[in-house]
Parts: structure tokens; C-alpha cells; sequence
């Protein structure tokens, strides 16, 4: 059985190229097919990202019954968190290939795995959400449309043949104390820039690169992602105005306040879109992950009945 | 003649993705334009009423390819002209949506599928 050593930082939010490096190894024992022992005795730092991720590649090598097994940190309070998330009580069962995995409970810590949209988990993740941070139910129209575009966009993009191939995993974090909700959407697939490479003649989006090199003044991949989380880069390739789908349209949401904490990677590039930082990571990771927050300073509106 | 008023709710309070094969708990634009839109549109075609007012509030939320299967699709089937003069939008809860679902129309034949 391989050893791999977590990150000592393990959190993808701070720490995004070990933590894809990690994700990067487990991969290749996935693919090869070999157990693996995941140690986390000496992790400083574990964060949401990381029990996301944790439960995610549990299911995803037992599924597939490869052997997956691990330690507890040494530190105390990361040790319950993993507990917290239902990771350790995985870890001893089997698990059969599913559509969809559901771990925790909805108003802690929930985490679930699905390949296809369901637009109906929105709402048991929004009332419970906004019970945490306002004390009552409360709409919360953005939060649904990050949902969906996120959901939509695994089912229809993550594989390159098929939709419906890849397995979405939605982590909802609540932090009953400071009244705020984190979410943790990560999947497997292709990644943004990946599914790109692949649109068919047909598609508006074929030859995308060229028609946007003169926009570019490097032409690096997060110089990239910045004009299409802003809508630039579809305005430039189409011809037509950008209506807020996909990936750029949780950016319209983040900019209407509809949601904060906005950071996503995909591939080799971490958007830190609350500070306006767009940078490339040394490794490269197969697939999309996004972290949110829902606070009380976000906009809501009364709930509906 | 009278406006028909067709709400979304009725058909869902959580509107969901594009198609009906992309998920059991959907909800799609494709399964609303097909059983509620169409039907309601028609009778406005027909001169049985002048237009159609599409009332979008009392939902979770919309995302945007629910949005634009069910406007550009229907636009898709008849022409940006025709949807355009015959249908109006409600929507207090979120106002922008209405520049969003005018600009699918307007680019709907655009769309490759």
C-alpha cells in the first residue's frame, strides 16, 4: 500500500499547488488502480477544501474498490472536523458506484456527490443556510444560480464524449458562530480551459484563441480567465453581449452581492476573485473547484412560500 | 381581448437546467416550454388572447440555460419578431432577468446546439 503525505497546509482556498500536487498523485493511484494510505498525522491546517476533497476521492477509489484507507491528525481539532464531515465513518464500509452520495447532516456539515442537476437541493441548502445566518428562512436567488450554473456545467462539460459522466461534489460548511455559510463545488473533469480545446466547428467557440489574441497581452491562461469570468472574452469570440452563463455568471452574482469569498481554480489558474487576483499554478489540476460564502451581508430577500 | 398570465411557479419553484436529460430532478426549460410555455403561447398565436405575460417570481432562482431554452428555444420555433410583440415579463424579485431573456431572444437563432 503507497503512503501519500498530505499537505501540512492542506487547503486548496491557501495552498492551491501542493494541494493539487496531493490530488494529482491520489490520481494516478486511481487510474493505476493501487490502494493508497493517506496520512494526515501532520497536517497544521485542514480546511473544508480539504474534507471536500477527502470525501470526494474516499468515494470515488471505493467505488471503484481500490483499498483507501488513512490516519487521523495529531491535532486535535482537524481530527474532528474530519469526524464531523463522516469521513472516518466511510472509510471502514464499502461503497458501491452510485449516482449520487449524500454525507453528513444539512445544517452542519453536508456534502454530496451526483453527475446529473438537481435543481431541487438548492432549496434544503438555501433554507438551511439562511436559518444559520439570519435565524429564518430567507431567499437567496444567487446562491441557487451559482448552484445550478456549477452543476450544469459538470454535467455538460467536465467529460469530453458525454454529459453526465463526472461526479459534482457540493460541501456546505455552516459556521453557526460567526453566521456565515462556505461552500466547497468540486469536480474531476476536464477543467475550463481543457473543455475549450474540444468545441466541434460548429460551435461559436471553435477557434476561440485566435480570435482573442490581440485582446492578449501575454496570453497566459489566468490573463485568459480573467477576461472570461468578466464576460470580455465572449463579447470578443461571439460578437454577441455576455448573459451571465457558466462560470462568468457566478462572477455577475458575486458582483451583485449575491454571494462573497468568490475563488476558483481550474486547470493551472487561481481566480482570487475578491481581490482581483488571477495567477497561474505550477501543477496542473484535471477539473474545476469553487469556494463561496454566504453571510449576512449578502443580499437576500424574504422567503418564499 | 385579454393577457394570458402564465407563472413559473406553477410549474416549479426550483426551475432547473436546460434538458430534461440532464438530471430526474431537473425541472428544465426543455419539460416548461414544452408543457406550459407552448401550449400558453399558442392560444396567444391563435388570437385567442393578445399576449402572453410570463410571470417569473415566487422561484428559488433561474439559471441562465433554463433561461435560454425556454425563451430562445420558443424563439427558435417561431421568430425573434413574433416572441418579442407577444409575450411580456414579470419579474420584481429579479428585475435584470428581463434584459437577459430579451437579449436570448434576440440572439436565439444564434445559439448552435
Amino acid at each position: 500500500m503507497e503512503i501519500v503525505t498530505a499537505p501540512i497546509e492542506f487547503s486548496l482556498v491557501t495552498n492551491p499547488a501542493s494541494v493539487v500536487q496531493f490530488i494529482n498523485k491520489l490520481e494516478e493511484h486511481y487510474l493505476a488502480r493501487t490502494k493508497v494510505f493517506i496520512d494526515l498525522k501532520n497536517v497544521e491546517k485542514l480546511d473544508y477544501s480539504a474534507v471536500t476533497i477527502l470525501l470526494s476521492v474516499m468515494f470515488s477509489f471505493k467505488a471503484r474498490k481500490i483499498r483507501f484507507n488513512g490516519n487521523f491528525p495529531n491535532n486535535k481539532l482537524l481530527a474532528k472536523r474530519l469526524i464531523d464531515s463522516d469521513f472516518f465513518k466511510y472509510l471502514g464500509r464499502q461503497i458501491s458506484e452510485k449516482l449520487e452520495y449524500k454525507v453528513g447532516k444539512s445544517n452542519q456539515i453536508f456534502t454530496m456527490g451526483n453527475k446529473e442537476v438537481n435543481s431541487e437541493l438548492g432549496e434544503l441548502v438555501m433554507y438551511e443556510a439562511s436559518k444559520t445566518i439570519w435565524g429564518h428562512p430567507r431567499s437567496c436567488k444567487g446562491l441557487q444560480r451559482t448552484i445550478l450554473e456549477l452543476m450544469q456545467n459538470t454535467n455538460n462539460h467536465a467529460a469530453v464524449k458525454q454529459k453526465g459522466e463526472e461526479h459534482w461534489w457540493l460541501s456546505v460548511n455552516h459556521d453557526k458562530v460567526n453566521k456565515k455559510v462556505s461552500f466547497i463545488f468540486i469536480d474531476y473533469g476536464i477543467g475550463i480551459f481543457e473543455s475549450l480545446k474540444y468545441k466541434p466547428k460548429t460551435n461559436q467557440w471553435f477557434g476561440w484563441l485566435d480570435k482573442l489574441k490581440t485582446h492578449l497581452i501575454h496570453g497566459g491562461n489566468d490573463e485568459i480567465f480573467k477576461l472570461l469570468l468578466n464576460g470580455q472574452m465572449h463579447l470578443t469570440v461571439t460578437g454577441q453581449p455576455y448573459r451571465g452563463k457558466g462560470l462568468p455568471g457566478i462572477k455577475e452574482v458575486f458582483d451583485r452581492n449575491q454571494i462573497s469569498e468568490l475563488k476558483i481554480i481550474s486547470n493551472n489558474v487561481y481566480a482570487d476573485v475578491v481581490n482581483g487576483n488571477y495567477t497561474t499554478i505550477k501543477s496542473e489540476f484535471n477539473g474545476t473547484f469553487v469556494h463561496w460564502e454566504l453571510n449576512e451581508n449578502n443580499v437576500s430577500a424574504a422567503w418564499i412560500n | 381581448m385579454d393577457k394570458l398570465t402564465l407563472y413559473v411557479k406553477d410549474f416549479s419553484r426550483t426551475p432547473g437546467t436546460r434538458h430534461r436529460d440532464e438530471g430526474r430532478k431537473s425541472n428544465s426549460g426543455q419539460q416548461f416550454r414544452e408543457e406550459y410555455l407552448e401550449p400558453y403561447f399558442s392560444k396567444v398565436i391563435s388570437g385567442e388572447y393578445n399576449k402572453l405575460v410570463v410571470n417569473l417570481d415566487g422561484t428559488i432562482g433561474f439559471g441562465t440555460s433554463w433561461l435560454e431554452e425556454v425563451f430562445g428555444g420558443l424563439t427558435r420555433h417561431y421568430d425573434t419578431k413574433t416572441v418579442m410583440s407577444k409575450i411580456e415579463f414579470v419579474s420584481k424579485e429579479e428585475p435584470y432577468l428581463i434584459e437577459d431573456i430579451h437579449s436570448y431572444i434576440e440572439h436565439a437563432k444564434d445559439k448552435v446546439k
